[in-house]
């Protein structure tokens, strides 16, 4: 459906993105995330036909609607795009923002279509209302329903929910991911927020530097990032030191972990372990003691940092059932389902 | 695709060119060398043009400084009886222009006139630099106050608590803390201030000051010496190039100082606010209710004129005019402003920058501009068409109402530009990319976007361009064709005729029309302003 080739932008000579592919299937939800200034809402711009690529090119099934010196203009791409900031029409009330696409349609289908739209995020008879009457959230379905209207060929959404406070972005979130599915259209997201990445979406790109580094779906990207900035970038998990005994064993301050290392790394070779908060869990029988050197209460689950015998910390997340105070001592286990392995003073590694 | 949005980029720039072409005739005047008189009019009339100019500048800036910002912080920052109505009133005398205050005070204070009847004491003959400054003093410390008043309403009352806890008292706050803050502001009107007393021609021509802006009058036509006159024009030209960035760079220092509700005023006992409000209508009474009054009454008797053919036909030219005006320069203005919202290329980003600097440019200084220019176009056209073997069509440009209408468009296209700039910037980029990504084409994001959300900066610019044009006096005055007069053009001549009684008509309905854009000014200050992001 979306493909980018080898996608290069620069502004004033500064590379914004560097050789950006990916391959976006019909009606999947794509989320790219990255820290700010990575270059994933100039990317969306680029594929909304609001920017031209340097070099590169934008497949839309398959047509090229964006190579060297040939740009499909942005009104002919039929590629919808949901904004930051809302961007709806002022002077237009929530009927005409949402037919605002519809002009050249006929008034009955142009009707029919609005009041489904409507119906389907949720705001029958606010047809009349300007924006300036509707809540946030309200603004942002309006901003969705304009952008359906037309039924685009790919939806873009550029942080759609930054502008919604914390709890409304949760569940405005759960109500875009259903809306997309059940108009069966093939949506791309940029957000800074993993958790939104995760949960709306089947495929995450994470970007860097204007680079896409990891392109999977969520569990991976998650579980086996494909390099240390993926695996910093994504889960608060931290690397921890260990050296190389043979092919498939690591030892490290938590004991000897098994499992498949990254190719042409010989025995004794320093590397990092990538541990995540849910991979450490408080045991009474666990082999290892720990000192809890700060807890935060989170409600179902507390975060606890926790300092191993050698000064190494490391976060867990357990059950806050069991309260432990400050300063007290705890035994842990590492319940590691992916060894995640990344060779030292190296960037590049594989999985 | 790219390369015909390129091409037009270049035509938007060429357009923006020959608008500004008056203006870079006048600044390539010297590039012809000095003039034969130059060396004349150095040694004797230059020197005095210049100290004069000096002299009615620093006057007037002083005058303008002391009472627009004495008033702006009275209003902003006490409470007395009357403030609420002071506020916009002290706005009011922005709608005299010079030069008809000018001739009102003079008949005023002549020995036969009202006041002097009624104080029977003599009174000074104000016609000379002092009486000028206070003229302009009178009618131009609005802009001070205005850009003041925006200052000092603005300032968090934080600032000021800071200031207390650190142990100020209320004058070192003012000087220390209010004042500092507010001065990017005051710095930005008091350059709008002498541009405008350097600008004027009516009232130092009827004074009889013989400033730079006489001068090139003279110069022209009395000693018939164009380029010199263009070269004097040249170095007004320089003076405004230079207020101009000063008001430009302070209008980008401004700051809303900090966050948090603005400071409250303080209260003031009765007797003391009581005097501070009068002593604040002062400046209304002088630069506006006084001579409006003396203007109805001397209009009162003659009140038929209003349906002689002449007035009527004075009148009709004066609003063909402005209205013309007003149509092209805001047209001009949106298709400037516009394009570069569009596509902010070098070349459109270069014209509209351009558009934005016939306001600094006097009308005299214009007038000697559009004259060589259009004459040019004038003779080449005929030239051209001789050649051929057709009749030349005369004077098409330089001879007909065309010309004043050209320079209009080029002295007032600021307003437009700058008026659709701002309430450009108020809409997100991201309505234009909605409204492409849902299929509109440029001309559609136009039609359906921006002209519905632009159409309170339209009608405010062409509404202020034409009061404006309607005010022009030295423009008018040099560039109408023969037996043609706008309101403007005949109560100057009027009054320099000494038929100060005849002139009221024309200038009441002058005066009149200009208190439309106060109310537009002041209906802006009942907004209240939004914190800054």
């Amino acid at each position: 459906m979306l493909t980018l080739d080898r996608l290069s932008l620069r502004f004033d000579h500064q590379p914004v993105l560097d050789l950006v592919s990916l391959t976006l299937d019909e009606g999947r939800i794509g989320c790219l995330i990255g820290p700010s200034g990575c270059g994933k809402t100039s990317l969306l711009r680029l594929i909304a036909g609001f920017l031209a690529p340097d070099g590169g090119r934008v497949l839309l099934d398959g047509e090229p609607v964006a190579e060297a010196h040939r740009q499909t203009p942005p009104e002919q791409r039929r590629v919808g795009m949901v904004f930051q900031d809302i961007a709806l029409f002022p002077h237009l009330n929530v009927t005409d923002n949402i037919a605002f696409g519809l002009h050249r349609q006929p008034p009955a289908a142009r009707r029919a279509r609005v009041a489904e739209l409507l119906a389907r995020v949720g705001l029958p008879g606010l047809g009349d209302r300007y924006p300036h009457q509707l809540s946030g959230g309200q603004q942002q379905r309006v901003a969705l329903a304009r952008a359906l209207a037309p039924r685009p060929r790919l939806l873009l959404l550029d942080e759609p929910f930054s502008a919604l406070d914390a709890e409304l972005r949760e569940q405005i979130s759960r109500e875009v991911r259903q809306i997309l599915l059940r108009e069966g259209i093939t949506a791309l997201f940029v957000t800074h927020d993993q958790n939104e990445a995760f949960a709306l979406a089947d495929q995450v790109g994470v970007m860097h530097g204007g680079e896409l580094r990891q392109w999977d779906t969520p569990y991976r990207v998650y579980h086996q990032p494909a390099d240390r900035t993926v695996a910093d970038f994504i889960g608060g998990g931290v690397l921890m030191p260990g050296r190389v005994r043979d092919v498939d064993r690591v030892d490290t301050a938590l004991g000897e972990l098994r499992g498949p290392l990254p190719p042409g790394l010989a025995p004794g070779a320093e590397v990092d372990v990538l541990v995540r908060p849910d991979d450490l869990v408080i045991d009474d029988a666990g082999p290892r003691r720990a000192r809890v050197v700060e807890c935060l209460f989170r409600g179902a689950r507390m975060l606890y940092t926790l300092e191993l015998d050698n000064g190494q910390r490391l976060p867990c997340l357990a059950n806050s059932h069991h309260a432990h105070a400050e300063g007290t001592g705890v035994a842990v286990r590492l319940d590691l389902e992916h060894l995640v392995v990344f060779a030292q003073s190296s960037r590049l590694t594989s999985r | 695709m790219r390369s015909a949005a390129g091409g037009r980029s270049w035509l938007l720039l060429i357009l923006a060119l020959a608008l500004a072409a008056p203006v870079l005739v006048v600044a390539g005047s010297w590039l012809a060398g000095a003039s034969p008189n130059w060396a004349h009019l150095r040694a004797t009339v230059l020197p005095g043009y210049v100290r004069l100019s000096l002299l009615l500048a620093l006057g007037t800036g002083l005058g303008a400084l002391v009472i627009g910002v004495g008033a702006a912080w009275a209003v902003a920052r006490l409470r007395f009886p009357g403030r609420r109505l002071l506020e916009w009133a002290l706005l009011l005398p922005l709608a005299c222009p010079a030069y008809l205050i000018a001739y009102t005070w003079t008949g005023l204070l002549a020995s036969e006139g009202a006041l002097q009847r009624a104080l029977a004491i003599p009174l000074p003959d104000i016609r000379g630099p002092a009486g000028a400054v206070a003229m302009f003093t009178l009618v131009l410390y609005p802009y001070v106050y205005l850009m003041a008043r925006a200052a000092f309403v603005s300032q968090a009352a934080l600032a000021q608590e800071v200031a207390r806890t650190l142990g100020a008292g209320p004058w070192r706050r003012f000087f220390r803390v209010a004042l500092p803050l507010a001065r990017p502001a005051i710095v930005a009107g008091l350059a709008l201030v002498l541009m405008e007393t350097l600008a004027d021609y009516g009232t130092v021509a009827y004074f009889g000051v013989p400033t730079l802006s006489t001068g090139i009058y003279r110069t022209w036509f009395g000693l018939g010496d164009r380029l010199a006159a263009a070269q004097l024009a040249g170095v007004l030209l320089l003076a405004m190039v230079v207020l101009l960035w000063v008001e430009r760079h302070a209008r980008q220092q401004r700051r809303i100082a900090g966050g948090g509700p603005p400071a409250p005023a303080t209260p003031l006992r009765p007797l003391p606010g009581l005097l501070l409000a009068a002593l604040l209508w002062l400046p209304i009474v002088l630069g506006f209710l006084l001579p409006v009054l003396q203007l109805a009454l001397w209009s009162l008797p003659r009140w038929r004129g209003l349906l002689a053919p002449d007035f009527l036909a004075l009148l009709g030219t004066s609003l063909l005019i402005a209205a013309s005006t007003a149509l092209a320069a805001t047209a001009l203005g949106l298709l400037l402003i516009w394009a570069r919202r569009l596509r902010a290329d070098r070349p459109r980003r270069a014209a509209a920058r351009l558009a934005g600097f016939g306001y600094a440019v006097p009308g005299t200084v214009l007038a000697v501009g559009v004259v060589m220019v259009l004459a040019g176009l004038d003779r080449g056209l005929n030239d051209l068409l001789t050649a051929v073997g057709l009749p030349g069509p005369g004077l098409l440009f330089s001879g007909t109402l065309f010309a004043v209408i050209f320079a209009c468009t080029v002295r007032f296209l600021t307003i437009p530009v700058q008026g659709l700039d701002a309430g450009l910037q108020n809409l997100s980029p991201n309505l234009d990319s909605a409204a492409r990504s849902l299929g509109a084409r440029p001309a559609g994001l136009l039609r359906r976007v921006h002209l519905p959300l632009l159409r309170v900066p339209l009608a405010t610019s062409a509404l202020l361009v034409f009061v404006d044009t309607l005010k022009e006096l030295p423009a008018a005055l040099v560039l109408r064709p023969f037996n043609t007069n706008t309101l403007a053009v005949r109560a100057f001549e009027l009054a320099s005729d000494e038929r100060l009684a005849d002139a009221a008509l024309p200038a009441l309905a002058i005066l009149l029309a200009g208190v439309a854009p106060v109310i537009l000014l002041t209906r802006s200050m009942r907004v209240p302003h939004a914190p800054s992001r």
